[in-house]
């Protein structure tokens, strides 16, 4: 265990090494008074709500195209908790933070350990806390601040399974206690350990113990989530009207409609170390496709294997086979990312540690034909995928985090120091990247206040024709957001149709035409003339970060590129 | 009375009609090649289709579909390292029972097995295709295999796709050179030192170029280091490489590769070499194009020399697989596949595909048509060139060999 923490230091180095990110300087803007809207030491991921909506809009901290109700509170009291107290005492130091985030990965690695100590033999559990702690699903929370939520309710989840796991063995009541109070925390801290529910439902289904004991282990975990849901539904919590965030009690069609693509990128990510891009060949079908290619070959070799295991070892490996595909369900509510696997990798790491222990380790030679070459092939690639491909790739991914992180750093401070030298600090973004709506919070935390923004488009390359003096009109090739791809501020279920218009402070936004990927010619008046010395009229891009996009004179038009 | 003359008629038109299999002394790398055949054919149905050959990029195909199709490319690497392996073993056998490599017959071997079939398409091409002043400029550079060191486009030369051949024949005449220094060596050892040390020198050339000519386009740095002779010989000689360490190791490494671990480290290598071949920004975007010096050759070699390695034994359903009787007439016929298929795509099948896809039909399934079409058409092909052209050229060499 020392020398996989040690590895795990080395591989989310670059996540340790990270400053605040995005949502990071929401919080630290939330704590000290800076964000619009009063907020507590539980109400940190209360971002959009009734309460500040308006005001988020009049300052350009959400765009022109967002949904009237969009709102994006999530309840995590208890991750929001400990944020609250680090950005009031640590702001300045934020690898302090990074290193309390390490602490709950390092926590997440001895209790998962402990689980797969219980659920499988000695080889196939060391094998699957090496694939396990070092997943890509853990980069993002230990180099993101506010997601390290995921950690948090992955420890206490996997906790309460290993507790339920002892009590269902016959072990005393207060296992049972401890699973109860595990649940409950980790609900506090967010919803991941919803993926933990699977398990222990399979766990409950096919454990040889009485009923009784069975039924108590369900309500440790249905008490606190039937509590959890309750208080979530009365405080009004939840992500409605959002694109990146499908609720299925609010839009049950839309979710269905997404949740086969969403799932099968998540089952490309957790169980085959794929990233789904590189199977997406223009359409979703073809990721869907890919993932049941690969879940066929890989179940052959598990069927192969499991035959040869003793008949309990056999049942434990498949309930955790179901557990982990159950875990990906709760999962499916948001846009695919690795961070949402912390759940499932409970099930595939020991899943696949039994296999590469079966395949690899077996002391009978087998004749190499069929099923046992095939075995040994889904082996080989699944030990690249898990032992080789995931920690690089876990490293990669902290590493651009890092990366966007200082870029958006770098970017921020160049605009404060543009502000800084004006009196008026309004901004015009003509066209911005995916971070565009944090620039305020970050430019806020500088010394610049009362910024004001207006982001006209979040997409590619962007023509401007000014109309008049006060009107530009903004072209796209595919959308001036991205209506169709999961965008943060509006469910494509409220689609934006041509002669919409929409009001932001002075700035008036009529849509002329609109493509499957969203709005493409949209007509934007200002109060004023554009030329007016108060506007900062700037293009975001990755490398030059922000650039000068100074209005065409009118009737010419000028193009912005990323 | 004319029963006895019909059996000798038979034979002699079946002798006429059937294919000069290859040695079957490897039956599995006949699968391999014909693996790393079908790797080529389908990059070079993307690249046709999706405009990049005439350079002008179209949008029959979707970007992230051809970035995928193209970085399959590297089954070219396999070739190189079976032909350096083919050579290798050749050399070394006949060093082994004669004392000599008998270099007469060696390059008598060489020019009669793959020179005239390519001139014959060569020639066809020049005869039936309007050239350009620099294609017909370089006409005879093409002819004398010197392609890799043309101007690589298809307005510069006929047969873009011959540097590769060109490459192989320039490395031939270096061959025997190589295995007179080898066969004076004393000691296994030393001669694995210079074997791995001629494998190194040409990433070692890459870098220079890559750090003498820095900054670079994409572009600029596929043309310099990817197709020319001093650049590439690594595979080759990472396939006489691997002649060696299977006649020296190949017993010791038969039974090392009985534990499936071993072999799923091996494979686990392989995998690990794929990566930054497909994922060249891995280490940073800005570090993707000193990936390249390393990938284009280095990498390659040691992503093949395993499971080459494990293939050479002969055992398992894959290699049983791959030694199928079916693969060795494929693979017999691949000369000839690589010499035609371009042609085919660019001439025959892409106006088909484009009269097609604007009567609606989708590229999902005129993609795999394609590719169907132009293995069946150039098979075809490359078969009545093995009859009329091949076997007739191989029955002068074995007269002029004897």
């Amino acid at each position: 265990m020392p020398l996989l923490v040690a590895f795990g230091a080395v591989v989310y180095w670059p996540g340790l090494t990270t400053g605040f990110f995005l949502d990071d300087y929401l919080h630290s803007a939330m704590v000290h008074g800076r964000f619009p809207g009063i907020r507590g030491p539980f109400t940190l991921y209360d971002f959009v709500s009734d309460d500040n909506r308006a005001a988020l809009l009049a300052r350009g901290f959400l765009p022109w195209w967002a949904d009237a109700h969009v709102t994006l509170r999530f309840l995590r009291p208890l991750a929001s908790a400990l944020l609250f107290y680090e950005h009031r005492w640590l702001d300045a130091w934020p690898v302090v933070m990074h290193v309390h985030s390490f602490a709950w990965w390092v926590a997440a690695v001895f209790v998962a350990r402990a689980l797969f100590r219980t659920v499988v033999a000695p080889r196939a559990a060391s094998i699957a806390t090496v694939i396990f702690a070092l997943a890509p699903c853990h980069a993002l929370p230990v180099g993101w601040l506010a997601n390290r939520e995921a950690l948090i309710s992955l420890v206490f989840g996997t906790v309460g399974l290993v507790s339920i796991l002892r009590w269902q063995a016959g072990k005393g009541a207060w296992w049972a206690a401890l699973a109860f109070v595990a649940f409950a925390l980790g609900l506090c801290a967010g919803e991941y350990t919803l993926g933990c529910a699977g398990y222990l439902a399979l766990f409950a289904w096919t454990a040889k113990c009485k009923p009784a004991r069975r039924w108590v282990s369900v309500l440790t975990f249905g008490v606190p989530l039937a509590a959890y849901m309750g208080v979530r539904r009365a405080l009004g919590y939840g992500a409605f009207a959002s694109g990146f965030y499908l609720d299925p009690l609010h839009d049950p069609l839309l979710f269905l409609r997404h949740a086969p693509w969403r799932f099968a990128c998540l089952i490309m990510r957790g169980w085959f170390s794929q990233e789904p891009g590189t199977w997406d060949w223009g359409t979703p079908a073809t990721v869907i496709v890919a993932a049941g290619a690969f879940v066929i070959g890989a179940r052959l070799a598990l069927v192969h294997v499991t035959e040869q295991l003793e008949p309990d070892a056999r049942r434990t490996t498949w309930t955790l086979v179901w557990g982990s595909i159950l875990a990906l369900l709760p999962m499916l509510t948001a846009l695919p990312s690795p961070r949402l696997l912390g759940a499932a990798m409970l099930g595939v790491s020991p899943v696949v540690g039994v296999l590469l222990d079966s395949t690899w380790f077996r002391r009978d030679a087998e004749a190499r034909h069929g099923a046992e070459e095939w075995t040994a092939i889904v082996a080989t690639l699944l030990g690249f995928a898990h032992l080789v491909h995931s920690p690089a790739a876990a490293w990669a991914n902290a590493r651009l985090t890092r990366t966007y992180s200082r870029e958006f750093a770098d970017h921020a401070a160049d605009l404060a120091r543009r502000l800084a030298a004006k009196t008026d600090h309004d901004v015009v973004i003509v066209r911005g990247l995916d971070d565009v709506f944090f620039y305020g919070f970050a430019i806020d935390a500088l010394g610049v206040e009362d910024t004001h923004w207006t982001v006209l488009s979040r997409t590619g390359h962007v023509l401007c024709v000014r109309r008049d003096a006060s009107t530009l009109e903004l072209v796209a090739a595919t959308g001036l957001f991205p209506a169709s791809g999961g965008d943060l501020y509006r469910s494509e279920v409220n689609r934006i149709v041509p002669g919409d218009s929409f009001h932001a402070g002075e700035l008036t936004a009529r849509v002329d035409e609109v493509d499957p990927f969203g709005p493409r010619r949209v007509r934007f008046h200002f109060g004023a003339d554009v030329a007016d010395p108060r506007w900062t009229w700037v293009g975001e891009s990755r490398e030059r970060g922000f650039y000068d996009a100074t209005p065409p004179k009118v009737g010419f038009g000028a193009p912005f590129d990323p | 009375m004319p029963a006895p003359e019909a059996p000798l008629t038979r034979g002699t038109i079946r002798r006429f009609f059937g294919l000069e299999l290859l040695d079957n002394r490897y039956p599995a790398l006949h699968g391999v090649r014909v693996v790393a055949i079908l790797s080529v054919l389908q990059i070079h149905v993307t690249y046709i289709l999706a405009g990049d050959y005439v350079g002008k990029r179209n949008d029959l195909l979707d970007v992230a579909f051809i970035k995928e199709s193209y970085w399959i490319f590297f089954g070219m690497d396999v070739f190189f390292m079976l032909s350096g392996f083919l050579i290798g073993s050749i050399l070394l056998r006949s060093l082994e029972l004669e004392g000599t490599q008998n270099i007469r017959r060696f390059y008598l071997r060489r020019i009669f097995r793959t020179f005239p079939s390519y001139w014959v398409v060569l020639t066809v091409l020049a005869l039936t295709i309007s050239l350009t002043a620099l294609q017909r400029a370089n006409l005879r550079l093409e002819y004398l295999y010197g392609t890799n060191f043309a101007q690589l486009t298809p307005q510069s030369v006929v047969m873009i796709w011959g540097w590769s051949l060109a490459l192989e024949e320039q490395f031939y005449l270096a061959v025997p050179l190589l295995f007179f220094v080898l066969h004076r060596l004393r000691r296994d050892s030393h001669r694995f030192a210079v074997l791995l040390g001629l494998w190194a020198l040409a990433p070692i050339i890459r870098l220079i170029i890559y750090l003498r000519g820095a900054p670079w386009s994409y572009y600029d740095l596929h043309l310099a280091l990817y197709f020319r002779t001093h650049t590439r010989f690594d595979t080759l000689v990472a396939g006489i490489l691997l002649v060696f360490v299977h006649k020296r190791y190949g017993a010791a490494l038969g039974e090392w590769f009985k534990a499936p671990f071993h072999r799923a480290l091996v494979g686990m290598i392989s995998l690990a070499c794929v990566w930054p071949l497909h994922n060249p920004g891995l280490f940073g975007t800005e570090h993707a194009l000193l990936v390249y010096v390393f990938a284009w050759g280095t990498i390659t070699s040691i992503m093949y020399f395993g499971p080459l390695l494990m293939l050479l034994q002969g055992e398992g359903a894959i290699c049983r697989f791959l030694g199928s009787p079916i693969f060795r007439r494929v693979a017999t016929l691949g000369y000839g596949v690589y010499l035609v298929h371009m042609p085919l795509i660019h001439y025959a099948l892409l106006p088909c595909v484009r009269a097609l896809h604007a009567r609606g039909l989708s590229m999902v399934l005129l993609w795999p048509g394609t590719l169907v079409a132009v293995i069946v058409a150039s098979l075809s092909i490359a078969y009545a060139l093995h009859v009329l052209v091949e076997k007739p050229s191989l029955r002068v060499r074995e007269r002029l060999a004897a």
